[in-house]
């Protein structure tokens, strides 16, 4: 061994003259104090997150269903009305054995009160189901996308943080192909919770990458003299 | 590392329990020993300060998993260890001058660190370049071999050896220097 590990290893104590932050212990203790609450509380909102795909995504399987159902029975005749259906509310009912009635009337002839309205005036095609998802999510993603960009990078260039725009690219490609599925086998409960999943994904990868830009900057800002003008950088994402 | 006499093993098991004053007499008995473990390994108080508590957590979390409580010294030292690795693979760059070999030291060099005062040695280990320094620390301090120093912060092991070198030479000029300059 050589002659200055043996001596370090033998004076290791005497070199323990450091102490750690007064006060430290009362920070571990709150922190852990805050993650026995905080994973309870994560456990719940996770519970309650899952529960809604799965609501969500089955509300939304029930009324893409009910929609399609109406033209599939008219279709293969139930027995109790096979004449071609009539366009929109009246042929449902024409599947349902009850008689048409014309537009703005009701099945007695009377007129429809003036705030009735028919349930399914407009079928939820899976594009909307998936257009509205589209919507919500995009534009979230889309207002984490430009907070990025816009901020500057004091620490180190944008390839320091590669990781997390790779991942990034990774589930772009990953929704790509959940879109793809939809389009070559229809919309199902499976893929819609697939399509959720990549979008809560990549807002979970942008939070995580926000997080570590604040995290790096304020090391810079801890450390750099007030009078450095720290060099900027942007990440393009 | 060595329980103090007064640590009984029931300490750790209620700690394992999640009994907060037997965490605090652990923390209380550990604290400084690990702290000076990160302070090392990171250089920087404010580093250190981030990795020792994360570990202590971690440490708190699993500690129910620890089947012999006697061994809880060893255990929380590797905590401690990998977590300082962890940080060091993230913040570490290695560029290609450090598979630069250098000499190592010859075994009739002379024995400078005599007479050195520890707490000077200390501080000089804090401040070497980062790279070199996590070397040193492991290999020096944690009796680390280089193979497993280079698979855990990801380099090769020579560059592991010639930054031992490298961080040997520095700690020896700049102490040297101080030296010096203190008279």
């Amino acid at each position: 061994m050589d002659k200055l590990k043996e001596y370090l290893l033998g004076h290791k104590a005497g070199l323990d003259v450091d102490s750690p932050a007064d006060g430290a212990w009362e920070q571990i203790e709150s922190k852990m104090s805050l993650e026995r609450r905080g994973s309870a509380s994560w456990r719940i909102r996770y519970a309650v997150a899952a529960s809604l795909i799965v609501l969500s995504g089955a509300g939304l399987w029930l009324v893409i269903r009910k929609d399609k159902a109406p033209a599939d029975t008219a279709k293969q005749g139930s027995g109790i009305n096979r004449a071609p259906a009539p366009r929109g509310d009246s042929g449902k009912a024409a599947v349902n054995g009850v008689a048409s009635a014309p537009p703005g009337q009701n099945r007695d002839g009377g007129p429809k009160p003036a705030g009735h309205k028919t349930r399914h005036e407009k079928p939820m095609e899976p594009s909307d189901a998936v257009g509205m998802i589209d919507k919500s999510y995009a534009s979230l993603i889309d207002f984490q996308l430009k907070k990025l960009r816009a901020t500057p990078l004091y620490a180190e260039n944008g390839s320091y943080f590669s990781f997390y725009v790779e991942q990034f690219k990774q589930m772009d490609q990953d929704e790509q192909a959940v879109r793809n599925d939809i389009k070559r086998y229809g919309l199902t409960n499976e893929f819609l919770e697939q399509l959720i999943n990549v979008y809560q994904q990549k807002l979970n990868v942008l939070k995580n990458l926000e997080t570590e830009i604040n995290k790096m900057n304020n090391k810079v800002r801890e450390k750099q003299s007030p009078r450095v003008q720290p060099e900027l950088h942007y990440l393009d994402i | 590392m060595q329980h103090p006499p007064h640590i009984h093993e029931s300490t750790v098991i209620k700690a394992g329990q999640g009994e907060r004053s037997a965490q605090a007499d652990l923390y209380r008995y550990y604290g400084k020993a690990m702290y000076n473990i990160c302070i090392r390994m990171t250089g920087s108080a404010a580093d250190a300060q981030d990795v020792f508590q994360d570990a202590f957590i971690d440490a708190f979390h699993h500690l129910g998993q620890l089947k012999q409580p006697g061994a809880f010294a060893g255990w929380l030292r590797r905590i401690m260890i990998n977590k300082c690795i962890q940080f060091s693979r993230s913040h570490v760059r290695w560029s290609s001058l450090d598979e630069e070999g250098s000499e190592p030291a010859a075994d009739h060099e002379t024995a400078w660190w005599l007479n050195i005062p520890l707490d000077l040695v200390q501080e000089e280990i804090k401040n070497l370049p980062g790279g070199c320094r996590e070397v040193f620390v492991l290999y020096a301090l944690e009796d680390f071999p280089h193979k497993e120093i280079a698979g855990n912060l990801g380099i090769s092991e020579s560059t592991s050896k010639s930054q031992y070198q490298r961080a040997r030479k520095l700690l020896r000029d700049r102490i040297t220097k101080q030296m010096h300059l203190n008279g």
